[in-house]
């Protein structure tokens, strides 16, 4: 990211402000969009993120730190939607009944529907760090940064989502499935 | 069975799919919106002060004080440094949530049970989710009221998820599941809601959910919706109230400010119920 352009739109600047939220608005709503799978939330949250950014950019020490830093207002942004989704949008699921079946390898059973399953039902934090990493390619230590986390807890979140997940499509991949009843 | 490794593989790919985000008009409405949002200047360098040497921080240290001090005598004695009539402040009567008058909330006649809230204040949202749950929140989200016909415990909320217990159909049902999660709970109160009889319980908070294996905490799951859990402060109230052989889940969490947690008493003493197609 262009320092100075970071710089005067820290003194105030308008023009240069709307460059710089013209260059990181794509990847914040496509990033917030993965993270909620709601585009209406991210909306939202992009929304709310830029003009966080715009608000508290004066008090960023360091220019050169703008991305970590915009992240950690993404995140906060889509945390706070997320609240809201996480509580009351409706989570129908097929679980996986008791019946003992033999498990066929992932690939072939795994589809679109499986994947947005599983996935919803990481928590905020544990999909974040996923998007952060598989998505945006961002090493560990730079998620770290931008979460305001340790390296080693965002290694864990990691972890535990990609197992999680795992565990959600393989009790996916059984062949007999139920609907929970009320 | 699958590996991490696959799982990270689809993941990847999944996750570069097409999609089609259009940010334009995100980014015209946070561009037509700059003007409303001033800037946050910083008023006051804390990290420059805690870089300064110790002699310089002392010296910025001990004119603060001085000034504070001037000012605090000045203040006592009557006598004004900087103006000789400072204005006396007095109070502004303004409107705040509290005073608005309640507005009453009927769940409609597709709602399970028949029921009413007398909704306080303007920071409360109302939702209707379904029609076996609705509920009042409040703006932060730490404050609400929720109406349900029950909820799965499960048994092990510190555990990764898994399908929760079923509940039988009967307040008593539910009052034993919910006493059986492994979490602080009071010893349930026989007490009436709307003249209704109704049993009632209180969970606290955890002391922590470090320990939790993904760091999720979760007592139940609404009807089929999402999972509920115990934040790290506050309590949570149930009460399992019989309207007339419709079994209704009432709970209260109040994590709010003072006057987010008076709002939500009086809400919770305004609630009228009725079987449903009768007037609550």
């Amino acid at each position: 990211m262009d320092t100075e352009l970071v710089a005067r739109a820290q003194n105030g600047d308008k023009e240069a402000f709307a460059e710089l939220a013209d260059a990181i608005a794509q990847r914040f709503l496509a990033t917030s969009h993965r993270i909620l799978r709601d585009i209406n939330l991210a909306e939202d949250a992009t929304q709310q993120a830029l003009l966080a950014i715009w608000r508290d950019l004066p008090q960023l020490r360091d220019p050169a730190h703008f991305e970590a830093w915009s992240y950690r207002l993404l995140v906060r942004a889509c945390y706070a939607e997320g609240r809201h989704q996480r509580r009351w949008a409706p989570n129908l699921r097929v679980l996986p009944t008791e019946t003992a079946a033999t498990s066929r390898p992932l690939d072939a059973v795994v589809d679109r529907d499986q994947l947005e399953r599983g996935f919803r039902r990481l928590s905020l934090n544990h999909r974040t760090v996923v998007v952060l990493h598989h998505y945006l390619d961002l090493p560990l230590d730079r998620i770290a940064e931008a979460l305001g986390i340790p390296v080693g807890t965002a290694a864990s979140r990691l972890h535990y989502a990609v197992r999680q997940l795992r565990a959600a499509l393989d009790a996916d991949a059984r062949p007999a499935t139920r609907e929970v009843a009320q | 069975m699958s590996t991490d490794r696959d799982v990270q593989r689809i993941l990847k790919s999944w996750l570069h799919e097409d999609s089609y985000e259009d940010a334009n008009h995100v980014l015209n409405r946070v561009l037509d919106s700059l003007d409303d949002v001033p800037q946050r200047r910083p008023w006051w360098p804390v990290r420059r002060f805690l870089a300064m040497t110790p002699t310089t921080r002392f010296a910025v240290a001990t004119a603060s004080l001085l000034v504070v001090a001037v000012i605090g005598i000045s203040l006592f004695t009557g006598r004004n440094v900087a103006s000789p009539s400072l204005p006396t402040p007095e109070p502004t009567p303004t409107a705040t949530a509290s005073e608005a008058a309640p507005q009453p909330w009927s769940l409609g006649n597709d709602f399970f049970v028949s029921a009413t809230v007398d909704v306080s204040g303007s920071d409360w949202n109302q939702y209707y989710a379904s029609d076996t749950q609705a509920g009042v929140i409040s703006r932060s989200e730490d404050a609400w009221l929720w109406l349900t016909t029950g909820v799965q415990p499960y048994e092990n909320p510190c555990g990764l998820p898994s399908p929760p217990l079923e509940v039988g159909p009967s307040v008593d049902n539910l009052i034993d599941a919910l006493a059986a999660i492994p979490v602080n709970v009071s010893p349930v109160t026989e007490t009436s809601v709307d003249g209704y009889p109704a049993q009632h319980m209180t969970f606290s908070a955890p002391a922590a959910r470090e320990g939790c294996e993904d760091g999720e905490f979760r007592m139940w799951r609404w009807n089929n919706l999402y999972n509920h859990g115990v934040g790290p402060v506050g309590e949570t109230r149930v009460w399992v109230v019989d309207v007339d052989g419709t079994r209704v889940l009432i709970v209260l969490e109040d994590r709010g400010t003072p006057q987010e947690s008076a709002e939500l008493e009086q809400m919770f003493d305004s609630i009228r119920l009725a079987p449903a197609g009768e007037t609550g």
